[in-house]
């Protein structure tokens, strides 16, 4: 049975997506076992949007960009319940050799558009969770910090900081209290990279925070969101409410005695509050002036406690490195500059 | 009038806003009773710093530092225009200019009718489609005059058949 995917990021469902999700959900009416009907995050080419992809038995896939609900009757009776292909609606043409997906290495976008981010146990079927089961398993804080400073991860924020030095930094600090923020507030002109992540994968993102967590000594995280991405505010309360479930987060994970919650704070839209004095002073509820620094929010952060603040696209990368390996990360990249970068392109591409 | 504009300032529920006495409550606080109110009133500033014990000076102060709060009743139907580089370049002045000819609404003005509000925001995030708008929380892209003019008579007709 063939199986249909529509992309449901904010790009996908600003160009209709979700009229086309509901004009295929009346085919299935119709006809109910003729395919099966998943919905995805961003699948990566916003500039083609509506895009579904249609995967047949043996994992082959096609994909059909600018799709739309006139359209979907054609598609379903040529493409999924016969074996033709519509050549025009293609996204990618068979003899388009410089192929814009293939040529990409994701680490971090590794699930996104391909599982249904609703859906944790499609998270876990793609090795979600192993690498902070890893990690909380057989591993020490140590070696976990060890491994993300071998891999070269700086932030992906902008301000390039090696992450691995920044976790010791709040390890290494006095205090019985530590937080762990993961900063969402994306607000650079044109970029909307943690927004796919967010939107597509959030669970690669609270994986990331988990293993922080660990090799930090935090029990308390709070993802700042920006208010105007709705739809990735309701997808990490998704995940969250799944994650907890499944013993993810709470207390005992994975039979240890480590404990870990996350909370969400959305932000009132103030471009500042991506700076993380600022950004601070707004999860306390205070307005999002910026301190002087130091110190340093590693020392006093949170409620003066030590506090680590990273990237939705830092932690999104953190469990891949656990599970491979800080080497093979840095096998990627550049001499300075280790890994991958996701970029988000807009205008006249 | 709307709902959102009465001046008949009910009481609300603490729970509604589940507010358990924890700090860095305020912003959520202040969130939620926009959320039900479309605004914050006078009063939900008083009534928040009853509850929390902070002075309504500084919860004006915080209210007043964030883009997101209003202290003025909103339309039924809010138009966002997005403002951030990649729609700015691809015409979004030309876009509220259209919107303030078609309701007749300059940036932060409601209508008459209470029924319209014309906002100006930053990056929503999907410059791809750039021009974009929101309606409440519908997105519209790729915009063109012609196109736009198009969606606010859709508007415009529902809102009379609602009379």
């Amino acid at each position: 049975m063939k199986t249909v995917k529509v992309g449901l990021g904010t790009c996908g469902i600003s160009a209709g997506g979700e009229k086309v999700y509901k004009a295929f959900q009346d085919e299935l009416k119709e006809n109910p076992n003729a395919f099966v009907l998943k919905e995805t995050g961003c699948i990566g080419m916003c500039y083609s949007e509506v895009l579904i992809e249609i995967k047949n038995g043996s994992d082959e896939s096609v994909f059909y960009s600018e799709v739309t609900p006139d359209r979907v009757g054609e598609i379903v009776e040529k493409a999924i319940l016969s074996d033709d292909t519509i050549e025009e609606w293609l996204a990618v043409k068979p003899d388009n050799k410089q192929n814009f997906i293939d040529n990409q290495t994701r680490i971090v976008l590794r699930n996104c558009g391909i599982i249904d981010p609703g859906s944790i146990d499609e998270y876990i079927e793609r090795g979600g969770y192993e690498g902070a089961k890893k990690a909380l398993t057989t591993m020490t804080s140590e070696d976990v910090i060890d491994d993300v400073i071998k891999s070269g991860l700086k932030g992906r924020g902008g301000g390039g900081f090696p992450t691995g030095v920044k976790w010791n930094f709040t390890r290494g600090a006095k205090g019985d209290k530590k937080y762990i923020i993961c900063n969402a507030d994306e607000g650079d002109p044109g970029a909307f990279m943690d927004r796919s992540i967010l939107e597509g994968d959030p669970n690669a993102v609270l994986e990331g925070m988990i293993i922080a967590g660990y090799a930090i000594g935090s029990d308390a995280a709070y993802i700042y969101c920006r208010a105007e991405y709705p739809k990735a505010i309701a997808r990490l309360r998704q995940a969250i409410a799944q994650a907890k479930k499944k013993n993810f987060l709470g207390d005992n994970i994975f039979g240890t005695n480590f404990t870990f919650n996350i909370k969400i704070k959305e932000g009132a839209g103030a471009l500042v509050c991506g700076e993380e004095t600022a950004l601070i002073a707004s999860i306390e509820g205070k307005r999002g002036m910026p301190k002087f620094r130091p110190p340093f929010p590693a020392i006093s952060g949170l409620w003066e406690k030590p506090t680590n603040i990273n990237n939705v696209e830092t932690f999104a990368n953190v469990p891949w490195i656990i599970l491979n390996g800080g080497d093979a990360y840095a096998a990627y990249g550049t001499e300075d500059s280790k890994g991958t970068k996701v970029f988000a392109m807009a205008g006249k591409v | 009038m709307s709902q959102q504009q009465s001046d008949n300032f009910k009481p609300f529920n603490v729970d509604l806003w589940k507010y358990d006495g924890q700090e860095g409550a305020l912003i959520p606080l202040l969130q939620s009773a926009q959320d039900t109110y479309g605004y914050i009133s006078e009063k939900a500033i008083d009534y928040i710093s009853h509850i929390t014990g902070i002075p309504a000076a500084d919860i004006y102060g915080v209210v007043t530092f964030y883009a997101q709060f209003r202290t003025k009743p909103l339309g039924k139907y809010v138009v966002k225009v997005c403002n951030g580089t990649a729609c700015h370049v691809n015409g979004a002045k030309p876009i509220g200019d259209t919107i303030t000819d078609e309701l007749n609404i300059d940036y932060d003005e409601t209508s008459d009718d209470g029924k319209f509000s014309l906002l100006s925001v930053a990056c929503i995030g999907c410059c791809s489609l750039a021009p974009v708008i929101l309606i409440n929380d519908e997105t519209y892209g790729r915009l063109t005059s012609p196109k736009l003019r198009k969606i606010l008579r859709q508007y415009k007709r529902k809102v009379k058949e609602e009379k």
